[in-house]
C-alpha cells in the first residue's frame, strides 16, 4: 500500500463538504443580517435587547419585551420575516444548523449507492448514521411542533 | 459613559466588543490546542450577567461552527468517519438529552437552577483545567486490538506527511469509549460545551489511536452530535442574532490566524495560560454557583 491508494473514505469526505460549506454559507448570510439589523430593519430594538442581556434576562423577557412582535417565538419564526435583519441573521443560523442534516442524509446517500460501504461489517455504520439522522430530524421536527421543556 | 452605556447607546460597539472577545478567547484556546467553547462559556457565565440559555446557544452553536469547518478539512485526510459514526451515536442521543435537562433546571427552577449550574459548571471546568496539567497525551501509543474492537472493523490507516510514512494503528476498549461518551455528551448538552477536552483524551487514552486521529476525529464526532443538540435550544428561541452571530464568527475565524501563530509560539506557555484562567473562571463559576444558592 502507498500513499496513493490511501483515499480517506468517501461518505467522510461528503459529509465533511456538504456541511462545512453550508455552515460558511449559513455564517455568510448571517452576517449579512445582523448588518441589515443595525441599518434599523430588524425585529428587536437593538438598545434594549443589549440592555437586557446584560441585564441578565432570560430569553422570554428578552423576545416580549424587546422584539416587535411581542411574544415567545414559535419554531422556525423567522420563515415569516426573512426580509427582516433578524430574520435573514437567523435563517442564516438554521442554514449553519442544517448543514449537519444535509451532511449526514449526503452521507448516506454515498453509503447507499456503494454496496461495499452499505454492507461494511453488516451495514453497522449504515445503521448509526440512520440512528444519528433519525435524532437529528426529530430535533427539527419537535422544534417546529415543540415538546414543553 | 461607562462600557453599558456605551453598548446600549451604539449596539455596533456591543457586536465589535463580542465579536473581538470571542476571537481572543478562541485564539489562546487554539495554541493551546484545544477549542474554544469551555472558555468562552465559562468566562460569559462566571464574569457577565448573560442568561445560561442564551450563552450555552450560542457556545454549542459556536462549536458546532468551528468544529465543521475543521471537520471538512480532517476528513479529506486523517480523520476516521467510522469511529466518529460509532462514537457520535451515543454522544448525539445523550447531548440531546443534556440540552433539555440543562434547559429545564434554569426554566422551572430559576435562580436555584441558574446557581446549581454555575455551581456544577464550576467544579467540571475545574476537573478540566487539573486535567490540562496532569492528563500527558500521546502521539502514537501502541496498541493491540481486543476482540470486541477488532470486530468493529474501525481502523483506517493515513498517510503522514511528517514521517513519510503510512500510519496503520490498533484501537481497542470501545465499549468504555462509548461509554464515556454518553457522559460527554450530557455534560455537552447540559452545559453548552465543546466536548474536545474529553473525546480527545478518550479516543487517544483509553482507545489509543494516534493523537492527530484523536484530535481530527473529536472535531467529527462534536460537529454531528451538538447539531441535534443546539435544536432544543433554538427551539426555546435561545439564539439571540445580535449575541450569536458575532460570537461565532469570532470564534471560527480564529482558526486560521491561530493555526498560523501557533507553529511560531511555544504552546506549552500558552496551555499554562488556558489552565490558569480555566481554574480562575472554575472558581469565579463556584463562588457565583454557591451565592445563588446561599450556601
Amino acid at each position: 500500500m502507498d500513499a496513493e491508494d490511501l483515499k480517506p473514505p468517501l461518505e467522510g469526505r461528503i459529509y465533511g463538504e456538504v456541511s462545512g460549506w453550508m455552515s460558511i454559507l449559513g455564517i455568510v448570510i448571517g452576517l449579512i443580517g445582523v448588518a441589515v439589523g443595525l441599518s434599523g430593519n430588524s425585529i428587536f430594538n437593538y438598545s434594549m435587547t443589549v440592555q437586557d442581556l446584560l441585564r441578565g434576562y432570560s430569553e422570554d423577557v428578552l423576545w416580549v419585551r424587546d422584539s416587535s412582535i411581542h411574544s415567545e417565538p414559535y419554531g422556525y419564526w423567522f420563515l415569516s420575516v426573512a426580509a427582516n435583519g433578524d430574520g435573514v441573521a437567523m435563517l442564516g443560523i438554521a442554514i449553519m444548523i442544517y448543514g449537519g442534516i444535509a451532511g449526514m442524509f449526503c452521507l448516506l446517500l454515498s453509503m447507499l449507492i456503494n454496496r461495499r460501504i452499505l454492507f461494511y461489517k453488516r451495514g453497522l455504520y449504515f445503521l448509526l448514521a440512520v440512528i444519528i439522522l433519525s435524532v437529528m430530524l426529530f430535533c427539527a421536527w419537535e422544534a417546529e411542533f415543540r415538546i414543553s421543556v | 459613559m461607562n462600557l453599558m452605556g456605551l453598548f446600549i447607546a451604539n449596539p455596533l460597539a456591543f457586536i465589535v466588543a463580542v465579536f473581538a472577545l470571542s476571537f481572543s478567547i478562541g485564539f489562546v484556546a487554539i495554541i493551546a490546542g484545544t477549542g474554544g467553547g469551555v472558555l468562552f462559556t465559562s468566562f460569559l457565565l462566571g464574569f457577565t450577567s448573560i442568561h445560561p440559555d442564551i450563552v450555552r446557544a450560542t457556545s454549542l452553536l459556536a462549536a458546532i461552527a468551528g468544529t465543521r469547518i475543521g471537520a471538512q478539512n480532517y476528513l479529506r485526510s486523517i480523520a476516521n468517519i467510522r469511529l466518529a459514526l460509532l462514537l457520535a451515536t451515543p454522544y448525539t442521543l445523550f447531548a440531546v438529552c443534556g440540552s433539555y435537562f440543562g434547559l429545564y433546571l434554569t426554566k422551572h427552577f430559576g435562580n436555584i437552577g441558574i446557581g446549581a449550574l454555575k455551581l456544577a459548571l464550576g467544579l467540571i471546568i475545574i476537573c478540566i483545567g487539573i486535567m490540562y496539567i496532569f492528563v500527558k497525551r500521546s502521539e502514537y501509543p501502541a496498541a493491540r486490538s481486543d476482540a470486541i474492537t477488532e470486530k468493529l472493523g474501525l481502523e483506517i490507516p493515513y498517510y503522514e506527511r511528517s514521517l513519510n510514512s503510512i500510519i496503520e494503528y490498533k484501537l481497542r476498549r470501545a465499549p468504555l469509549a462509548l461509554l464515556l461518551c454518553c457522559v460527554v455528551g450530557f455534560i455537552s448538552g447540559t452545559f453548552g460545551l465543546g466536548a474536545g477536552w474529553a473525546i480527545v483524551p478518550t479516543i487517544n487514552l483509553v482507545m489509543l489511536a494516534p493523537l492527530k486521529v484523536a484530535t481530527t476525529t473529536s472535531a467529527v464526532v462534536i460537529s454531528i452530535g451538538d447539531t441535534a443538540a443546539v435544536f432544543p435550544y433554538m427551539m426555546s428561541g435561545s439564539i439571540i442574532p445580535i449575541f450569536a452571530i458575532p460570537s461565532v464568527s469570532g470564534l471560527m475565524s480564529r482558526a486560521r490566524v491561530g493555526s498560523s501563530v501557533a507553529v511560531k509560539i511555544k504552546a506549552k506557555y500558552v496551555r499554562n495560560i488556558l489552565t490558569f484562567l480555566l481554574l480562575f473562571a472554575g472558581i469565579k463559576l463556584l463562588l457565583v454557583g454557591a451565592w445563588m444558592l446561599r450556601i
